[in-house]
């Protein structure tokens, strides 16, 4: 049932108005239930990071349904897609076994056992969890058998194949000590009192768990090189940034260096922290950021991931083009991404081709962590409209969007199956968005992966499409790398025929097709 | 607009030569003009704001307006001490108090209302600002030099090139903006590909002002993407000891940009 039309007009904001169709989004109304975490006007740091959402087909029946986390005794929730042609979602949390009832934040989504159903693996302030997904029947509390219940303050995780053995390790950010019998005291923030923290608390250090494959898992975290001096870590994403085909970590920390662990090669595993010599460790003019969200795509066209990051308000977002030769550069202003996100405070990022006109657009949510933000006081309100950028030859262009929230989370994905990406946005405390893309558009032409047993949704593979008319395009098989949220692994949708393509394997195999099926639709199974 | 195209660019940089020379001969800059222009009973405002006591600065202001009437003068005064508080919309508010005011102008305050709507991400609305300026202050360097970041965020490395080239070149730039000016300038040529020529600026930039801890950055990763590594960890050095100088807040274990 569609509750409002919230989109879309393009507007330019003085901008030239983009030459292709516009984007247009639905917002659906759905029985998904508001987050919780904490207060309506939060008055604790522990409160203002919101929770985060998964989107994933936890009964592997063609659709995806959704995980949503709640940071109280109201439990978190798993709903699932009942819509078919259209968008539903019918709550089965006790139905499936799930009873989280705890500070929970994060959710990252992976086959952790290798069993061709998605995992979940849950972040909390205190002991995380691992729920085994069996069959898509149950899921079932396996965290102390696997032996991952860090219990730091847990934000985003990731799973990735570090190590290059085929399953799935895991990578947890860990925040800060927070004690809620002695919270911070209060702060200053541009002459206003503000709820106290980050600044003058202690930050955790992040926890990395090999998956030793019979179930167990064990911290890597030292021998594997990744242990730095502890930092403020919202939110990590595991991809081969370096073109040698072995899978890299990049931890965006709050107000303090991000880190760029380069897998060496080497055996036994390690890993080698090159955040301040490739120039992700800051923005160009080399100051460090907050860095809660993290969008990779192929900006400029050269094979490699570049970077984007979401940052506090009265900063800019910042775009790192990667150089292809271990450089990161900060390329934000020529792009026209930095000064329009000023009085912002960004959140969960996505690259999608959503208008499917052939170039990947940007979503951002937003909104700001004190409830005293207003333009007046801090330049930025706390409510904020979401961000939607259409790419344009080498500009981003705002599009508008109707509504100011205070989003944290997002996931990306084609809930409908109509050939589009649709978006679900969750407020910190507040509503559940569910926006159907009703853009316009031709059937497209899908790709999508299957990998190995131990990987089946292929996490961290690349593609590299070559076109009929000789064009091509870099894409990668990931969760999304959303703020404490996880995304499906995407189905891979472009607007004209494909001739070739290359995928190359997260554990480094390569794979070439060029018999693409006359349905468009090409489902590439890794080779043995 | 400013710098509409490169016949208009070239008339025009002809023109503002020209000027500047004269101004120049001046010996003062366009602020320092406009600034003594502030009516006597301003100027002890004028100190504190400058001094960093914009909270005193803003009761005498009341305090002068309750006297002598809501004029544009100490309106403008009220913003320039928000402005310096980095609390852009208020100073927004109170510089457009100023415009409206009864009576001239004070010229100034589009100067800093171009500065903070850029602040706040509102790049036509501050070109309109620095624009309206550079009509009464023609060549004013500080103003060229946010129209060539305004350039810069719209993807436009033509026209920030000429402008920084502008400011470089403006008799009546002080060394600070001339350094700022040439720091981005180089980012210009790295956006251009040419590295070579963007570490001479950087290289001259922190020569000119060594607190320019962003130019001592940016010196350092392009260093670093030519191999001259050992060149590279030294400007890091002096990036890191730049920003305790200037901004020591910065260095504080975590902070949020204000």
């Amino acid at each position: 049932m569609k509750r409002l039309f919230v989109f879309l007009v393009i507007a330019g904001c003085g901008q030239e108005l983009p030459h292709e169709s516009s984007i247009l989004f639905s917002e659906v109304e759905t029985a998904i239930a508001p987050t919780v975490c904490g207060a309506d006007n939060p008055t604790q740091i522990i409160e203002v990071n919101g929770t985060g959402l998964a989107l994933f087909d936890f009964d592997n029946d063609g659709d995806l349904d959704l995980f949503v986390v709640n940071a109280s005794s109201e439990p978190c929730r798993l709903y699932e897609n009942i819509g078919g042609e259209s968008i539903g979602f019918v709550d089965v949390t006790e139905r499936l076994g799930i009873d989280i009832r705890r500070w929970a934040n994060g959710v990252a989504v992976g086959d952790a056992n290798g069993d061709g159903f998605e995992d979940l693996y849950i972040t909390c302030h205190g002991q995380n969890y691992l729920l085994l997904n069996h069959g898509g029947t149950s899921f079932e509390d396996a965290t102390a058998i696997a032996g991952v219940g860090d219990s730091g303050w847990g934000t985003s995780a990731r799973f990735g194949d570090l190590d290059g053995d085929g399953d799935l390790d895991l990578y947890v950010c860990n925040y800060l000590e927070y004690d809620f019998d002695a919270p911070p005291i209060r702060a200053k923030y541009k002459g206003q009192s503000v709820l106290g923290g980050p600044h003058g608390m202690t930050p955790e250090k992040d926890i990395v768990y090999e998956n030793i494959g019979d179930g167990t898992f064990q911290d890597v975290t030292e021998s594997w090189g990744f242990l730095t001096e502890p930092s403020f870590t919202l939110n990590a994403a595991i991809l081969d940034f370096t073109g040698d085909g072995l899978q890299d970590v990049f931890v965006g920390n709050d107000s303090m260096s991000n880190h760029l662990f380069v897998n060496t090669g080497e055996t036994p595993t390690r890993f080698e922290n090159r955040g301040v010599h490739s120039g992700v460790a800051t923005n160009g003019d080399g100051s460090m950021q907050a860095t809660m969200g993290i969008g990779v795509a192929d900006v400029n066209g050269n094979g490699r991931p570049d970077i984007f990051t979401t940052n506090f308000s009265s900063d800019t977002n910042t775009l790192h083009i990667n150089d292809a030769s271990g450089y990161f550069d900060d390329r934000t202003k020529w792009y026209g991404l930095g000064l329009l996100s000023r009085s912002l405070l960004g959140w969960t990022c996505g690259f999608h081709d959503f208008d499917l006109d052939g170039d990947e657009d940007l979503f951002i949510v937003n909104g700001h962590v004190y409830p005293e933000a207003t333009m007046n006081t801090m330049d930025s309100p706390r409510n904020q409209p979401a961000l939607l950028l259409k790419r344009n030859s080498d500009r981003f262009e705002r599009v508008a969007l109707q509504g100011e929230f205070r989003d944290r989370a997002a996931v990306f994905g084609d809930l409908d199956n109509d050939g589009d990406i649709d978006v679900i946005v969750a407020q910190r405390s507040g509503d559940v968005r569910v926006l159907r893309n009703d853009s316009q558009h031709e059937q497209p032409w899908i790709i999508q992966l299957q990998g190995d047993e131990k990987n089946p949704r292929g996490l961290g593979a690349k593609l590299l499409v070559t076109f009929v008319d000789g064009t091509t395009t870099t894409r990668w098989n990931t969760d999304g790398f959303g703020f404490q949220s996880s995304s499906a692994t995407p189905k891979h949708l472009f607007n004209k025929p494909i001739k070739i393509i290359e995928v190359v394997w997260p554990n480094g195999d390569k794979q070439t097709v060029t018999k693409i099926p006359s349905n468009g639709v090409c489902i590439i199974l890794q080779r043995p | 607009m400013l710098f509409k195209n490169q016949n208009y660019l070239t008339y025009k940089s002809v023109l503002m030569v020209l000027l500047l020379m004269v101004t120049a001969c001046k010996q003062q800059q366009p602020e320092q003009a406009e600034q003594e222009k502030l009516v006597s009973g301003l100027k002890t405002q004028y100190d504190l704001i400058n001094g960093g006591n914009t909270g005193s600065a803003r009761v005498r202001l009341r305090q002068y307006m309750v006297k002598h009437g809501e004029t544009s003068q100490p309106l403008f005064l009220m913003g320039l001490s928000y402005h310096n508080d980095k609390q852009y919309s208020k100073a927004i508010e109170w510089f457009t108090k100023s415009i409206e005011s009864n009576g001239d102008t004070y010229s100034l305050v589009w100067h800093f209302m171009g500065w903070s709507h850029y602040y706040l991400g509102e790049s036509e609305a501050s070109k309109k600002s620095f624009d309206t300026f550079l009509q009464t202050e023609n060549g004013e360097p500080d103003s060229m030099f946010a129209l060539g970041l305004i350039a810069m965020e719209g993807g436009d490395s033509k026209e920030a090139k000429s402008i920084f080239l502008l400011v470089i070149s403006s008799p009546i730039a002080n060394t600070s903006i001339q350094a700022k000016a040439k720091a981005r300038l180089a980012d210009v040529y790295v956006e251009l590909g040419d590295r070579q020529h963007a570490i001479v600026l950087y290289q001259e930039a922190v020569k000119q002002n060594p607190n320019l801890y962003e130019a001592w950055h940016r010196l350092a990763t392009t260093l670093q993407r030519v191999g001259k590594n050992a060149q590279a960890s030294i400007a890091l050095h002096e990036c890191t000891l730049a920003r305790n100088r200037v901004r020591p807040d910065l260095h504080r274990t975590t902070r949020f940009p204000e």
